[in-house]
């Protein structure tokens, strides 16, 4: 699992997946499926 | 098959989503054709270099008293992973030492060593991931050459490909991370259930699948 240098150009993505799962973005992660509610 | 992992060191759900990718890699058929790439992304950009603040009070002056209550809920999803979180011990800190040392390790051949040394180290181990030595002893110990680390941190070395990764991410309509990318086609946000990883594995594979016969045609 190692990283390579690839950076060609990309059209919009497809989104998979859960789009509720939980993340973190600006210093505050969420979860949302349970509680809306920031989470460390 | 490649995906790219945006994620940040000191993400809970990063480290979460990796154990949960990883179980998902398990169960796929195709596992040995996939190649991780780790991309880095900054949370907290704006924490002053050679700072370190205890995560819990960080949490209670921006949260208030149910800082607490949630890490305790974190904590608990994390070892459902059989991941040991000890947020009364993590130290927030600015991670673009940590995430130019990742592109070197990358480079070296053990980025992902390096990646599950650096998390384990901030979220088990109380680590400050801003200090030098440490640094330096966490990234020899997952196999990148002492000399290597010393001169990158007393340069800037890299610094540009932390950047470049971190506008990539925005440019691919990434909001926050973890943010896995499959083959540039297919965008996977946040820390996804195993099963969701595996579904979206399976579902990227097979329409490549479809795509290379319909160019065989």
């Amino acid at each position: 699992m190692n990283r390579t240098d690839a950076s060609e150009p990309s059209a919009p993505l497809i989104a998979l997946g859960d789009q509720d799962a939980a993340a973190c973005a600006d210093g505050v992660c969420h979860v949302p499926a349970e509680a809306d509610e920031p989470q460390p | 098959m490649r995906i790219e992992i945006w994620s940040d060191v000191v993400c809970p759900w990063c480290y979460i989503g990796k154990r949960r990718l990883e179980r998902a890699l398990g169960q796929f058929e195709h596992a040995a054709d996939v190649e991780v790439t780790w991309r880095s992304f900054q949370l907290n950009p704006d924490t002053p270099p050679g700072t370190a603040v205890p995560t819990l009070d960080y949490l209670a002056r921006r949260f208030g008293p149910q800082a607490a209550a949630m890490t305790t809920r974190v904590a608990e999803l994390a070892k459902a992973e059989g991941l040991d979180f000890d947020f009364g011990a993590a130290l927030t800190v600015n991670t673009l030492d940590a995430h130019r040392l990742l592109h070197l390790a990358a480079d070296a051949g053990v980025g992902d060593a390096a990646k599950e040394r650096l998390l384990r180290a901030h979220f088990t181990e109380g680590a400050d991931l801003s200090d030098h030595d440490t640094l330096t002893r966490l990234l020899t110990e997952a196999g990148v050459d002492e000399p290597r680390v010393l001169a990158v941190l007393a340069s800037d070395e890299f610094a540009g490909a932390v950047r470049a990764d971190f506008d990539e991410a925005r440019m691919l309509g990434a909001n926050g991370v973890p943010f896995f990318v499959i083959d540039r086609a297919y965008g996977v946000s946040g820390a996804q259930s195993a099963e969701t990883f595996l579904h979206a594995l399976r579902t990227a594979y097979a329409a490549e699948d479809t795509a290379e016969d319909a160019g065989a045609r």
